[in-house]
């Protein structure tokens, strides 16, 4: 059963089209990775999926429903979370309450029960409390629960980032460059998160420029480029694909350029 | 005792001023808090003045109802002009609210003629409110909104706000109704602000309509850019400061006014936290337990 | 009677938007929303109130004076309020409070020197001369109004788009970082924008002192809610917008107080404000000329 299915989905900006048409499914508990060069219009793809920006054609489901109309509070109601990639932590706000934060839709006391100090919202802040904490240990973030997002290394950052997007208790996880800054042992506990996330059954999307990391962690990639999907298929097949290796070697020219 | 009472002859309204300054202070904060910027809260105060003190005066209502009245229309007017306003981002909410006071002003002056009643008191405004204001009622209520505010930054409300002004999408894709929670900033000073226009209304037994102009708007935002808004206290104290400033400053005469506005460009260029900034008591409480 | 209030309407129009060029140039230019525009308006037509009635100069030669002064006014302001704030790049709403702050230092200050009180020019100014065109009457003044404000808005015009100036000025507004690279004396071009602003405002503060024959410190504030009706009509940074939005709030004042009631004028400015801002959040000429909206 597909999850997300993404159906001629277009973006232009101006005259210029950063999302051309894309079509493609994510599969229900697979991680699907989304490679391509810089520019491959891969962040705009996140960006029109958790609803921060609408699509000028085209329509995306999610398990079933259309979302491309929704605000970005309800698709992530229906459980869409994502990261980003340039970090968008609350900066001085301590990592636990980051992760509180994230878990807005899980409370309900009102605000009046939390002026009167009701019995009942004491209860609800001790649970959001706790299932936080639990997510900073299985981060490995338990030692900086105190700090201030932004006194942490970047590396640190993107896994509150991923904390954070938990704490939604999302089915679908969005995934933009959760790698970068990272050095290679990070990278490879993160693929081993990744990994067991998807084992418990969360489905993700992941946007990376590591190549070894997506070969790591993904069943199934697809490849970008211009705005339109060039090749999907699992690491090897896109390995293997040339206009995979042209769009490649063509981004190494420019940059030597 | 002797020198109290002289003292409290001589200064008791410029205390109750202050207070009632504070709760203006409190009003703008919830907005700002959220990050923003509305100047809408002097026309929210005109509307609770005018509501209550009709209440007071034509169907006699004790003060606390008459003040609850006041601050519910105010609440619900900014719950209406919230609809649409709430819509639009940074400098435009600003520009957008900026009139709202002028729009109170018009039709107090104009609500008389075109209902045929005799209510508002037109351009002379609505004097012989009783005074029914008393230190010990702006106290009480200022006491119950600072615990609040304690247990509002505590809440569920209170932690989207602050996550919706640093960064209102990441809010959104977290879940909240960024649209909604911004409402409730909204709605929450508007009553505020309702509530500090009638316990002004029957301290100075009048209500014109021309007290709560653009000036009266800045002046409330003057409050809490002095004291800032890292601290719910901020405003307060601001707001404290700026009323009892001008009483200090008399030797300045007709320039005193100039003061509120070299406060707020210095406050703003020098001290963009403004005064009260929890960073700095942090890092005294952590300097004496290192000693 | 309409086609006097068309002429009424031309010519508040034509000050309206003298007003408020000055105002949507430093938006276009800076980013920033100036609310001590209004109160340079007050200030040029203070000093030219004081040009003609202590220094005894003919009301020609007290207009340039006065945008002069207060053009000189306008650079103060940005190095005391906005420079500071620009090197730390300090968010919109800083700079928004910033200005309100500098308003209110320059109303007070001129309260305490030229007290509360309506100020007048004296009554034999300006030669009063009355045409008739068909039942259809226009004074002198006004006329001289309308020629002027017309000329300096073609001359604005002119600056911006024909000029090495202007042409520095645009790639300012584009990007200042750009505009610094290709070696474009960014500061001395933003002094330049905000003296150029402050005579503007200077410039109307003179034509409505005289045409309304009533200056005070205060009547800055009603042109502060009309400016911005009129800057955000037109986009906000747009200048061929403002000389728009200016005519476009001058016909629905004047025509509102003609056949609907006097009450409503001050509304009328809020209600096109909020209508605007609503529907077309751009302004009416959709993106700004100015590439900043």
């Amino acid at each position: 059963m597909n999850m997300l299915a993404l159906k001629r989905v277009t973006r232009h900006f101006g005259g210029l089209a950063a999302v051309n048409e894309i079509s493609f499914e994510a599969e229900s508990g697979q991680v699907t990775g989304l490679i391509g060069p810089n520019g491959a219009g891969k962040t705009t793809l996140l960006n029109l999926i958790s609803g921060l920006d609408q699509p000028t054609s085209g329509e995306i489901h999610f398990l079933s429903q259309p979302i491309h109309k929704l605000p970005p509070h309800k698709i992530n109601q229906l459980g869409i979370a994502r990261t980003y990639q340039n970090i968008r932590l609350f900066a001085e706000m301590t990592v636990l309450d980051n992760i509180i934060v994230g878990m807005h839709t899980q409370g309900k006391a009102s605000l009046l029960d939390a002026a009167l100090m009701l019995p009942g919202y004491r209860a609800e802040e001790k649970r959001l409390r706790e299932q936080a904490l639990q997510l900073t240990q299985r981060l490995g973030l338990e030692k900086f629960k105190d700090t201030p997002a932004d006194a942490l290394s970047y590396g640190d950052q993107r896994r509150v980032e991923i904390a954070r997007a938990l704490a939604t208790h999302p089915k679908f996880l969005l995934l933009d460059e959760p790698a970068a800054g990272m050095n290679d042992a990070e990278t490879a506990r993160l693929g081993e998160l990744i990994l067991s996330l998807a084992k418990e059954g969360l489905t993700v999307l992941v946007i990376e420029h590591d190549m070894p990391f997506i070969a790591q962690v993904c069943d199934h990639v697809v490849a970008l480029n211009f705005g339109e999907v060039i090749a999907r298929g699992t690491m090897d097949e896109i390995k293997a694909n040339p206009l995979v290796v042209a769009a490649y070697l063509g981004e190494e020219e420019s940059a030597n350029a | 005792m002797n020198v109290f009472s002289e003292f409290w002859a001589t200064y008791s309204s410029v205390v109750q001023f202050a207070l009632i300054n504070m709760l203006l202070g409190i009003s703008i904060y919830f907005t700002l808090y959220t990050g923003l910027l509305s100047l809408a809260n002097a026309g929210f105060m005109g509307i609770g003045a005018y509501v209550s003190a009709v209440l007071t005066i034509h169907a006699g209502t004790p003060l606390p109802v008459s003040l609850l009245a006041g601050a519910l229309s105010a609440a619900l007017i900014g719950w209406l002009l919230g609809l649409p306003v709430l819509r639009l981002r940074e400098i435009y909410l600003a520009i957008a609210t900026l009139g709202f006071g002028e729009i109170v002003r018009i039709t107090a002056v104009n609500f008389d003629k075109f209902s045929g009643l005799n209510l508002l008191g037109g351009a002379q405004g609505l004097s012989g409110i009783p005074k029914l204001t008393t230190p010990g009622a702006l106290l009480f209520v200022l006491i119950i909104l600072s615990i609040f505010l304690v247990q509002f930054h505590k809440s569920r409300a209170g932690r989207a706000l602050a996550a919706i002004r640093r960064d209102e999408s990441v809010a959104a894709t977290m879940g909240i109704d960024v649209y909604q929670y911004k409402m409730l900033a909204f709605v929450l000073g508007a009553f505020v602000a309702g509530l500090a226009g009638g316990f002004s209304a029957h301290l100075t037994r009048f209500v014109g309509p021309t007290d709560f102009s653009f000036n009266a708007a800045v002046n409330i935002l003057a409050f809490a850019v002095l004291g800032g808004t890292l601290h719910w206290s901020g405003a307060m104290v601001g707001a404290a400061i700026l009323t009892v400033l001008p009483e200090a400053l008399r030797f300045m005469k007709e320039y005193r006014g100039v003061v509120n506005g070299v406060i707020m460009v210095l406050v703003i260029i020098y001290l963009p936290h403004g005064l009260i900034n929890p960073k700095w008591f942090q890092r005294v409480f952590s300097k004496r337990r290192a000693q | 009677m309409f086609w006097q209030q068309v002429v009424n309407a031309i010519w508040l129009g034509a000050v309206y938007s003298l007003f408020a060029l000055g105002y949507t140039l430093i938006f276009g230019v800076l980013g920033i929303l100036n609310l001590a525009h209004p109160s340079l308006y007050m200030w040029g037509a203070f000093i030219g109130l004081v040009c003609v009635t202590t220094l005894h100069l003919p009301i020609w030669l007290a207009l340039p004076v006065a945008m002069l002064g207060s053009g000189i006014l306008g650079i103060l302001l940005d190095r005391i309020a906005f420079k500071p704030l620009r090197a730390r790049h300090a968010p919109h709403l800083a700079t928004l409070i910033s200005s309100i702050g500098a308003s209110i230092v320059l109303v007070n200050i001129a309260q305490g020197i030229f007290g509360a009180e309506v100020s007048r020019f004296p009554f034999d100014i300006f030669p009063v001369h009355v045409f008739n065109f068909g039942g259809v009457s226009v004074t002198l003044l006004q006329l001289t109004i309308l020629g002027i404000s017309l000329v300096i808005m073609v001359a604005l015009r002119w600056l911006i788009m024909g000029t090495r100036q202007g042409q520095a000025m645009r790639a300012v507004a584009y990007n200042t970082v750009t505009a610094a690279r290709l070696g474009i004396p960014v500061d001395q071009i933003i002094m330049q924008t905000f003296f150029i602003a402050g005579a503007l405002a200077g410039a109307a503060g003179v034509l409505l002192g005289l045409a309304f024959n009533s200056i005070s410190p205060f009547m800055g504030g009603p042109m502060n809610l009309k400016g911005l009706t009129v800057i955000v009509l037109g986009g906000l940074g747009n200048i061929e917008g403002a000389v728009i939005g200016g005519f476009i709030l001058a016909f629905s004042e004047v025509m509102s107080v003609a056949y609907l009631s006097s009450d409503l004028r001050d509304a009328v400015s809020f209600v096109l404000l909020l209508i605007i801002l609503l529907v077309r959040p751009n302004g009416l000429l959709g993106h700004s000329s100015t590439k900043r909206a």
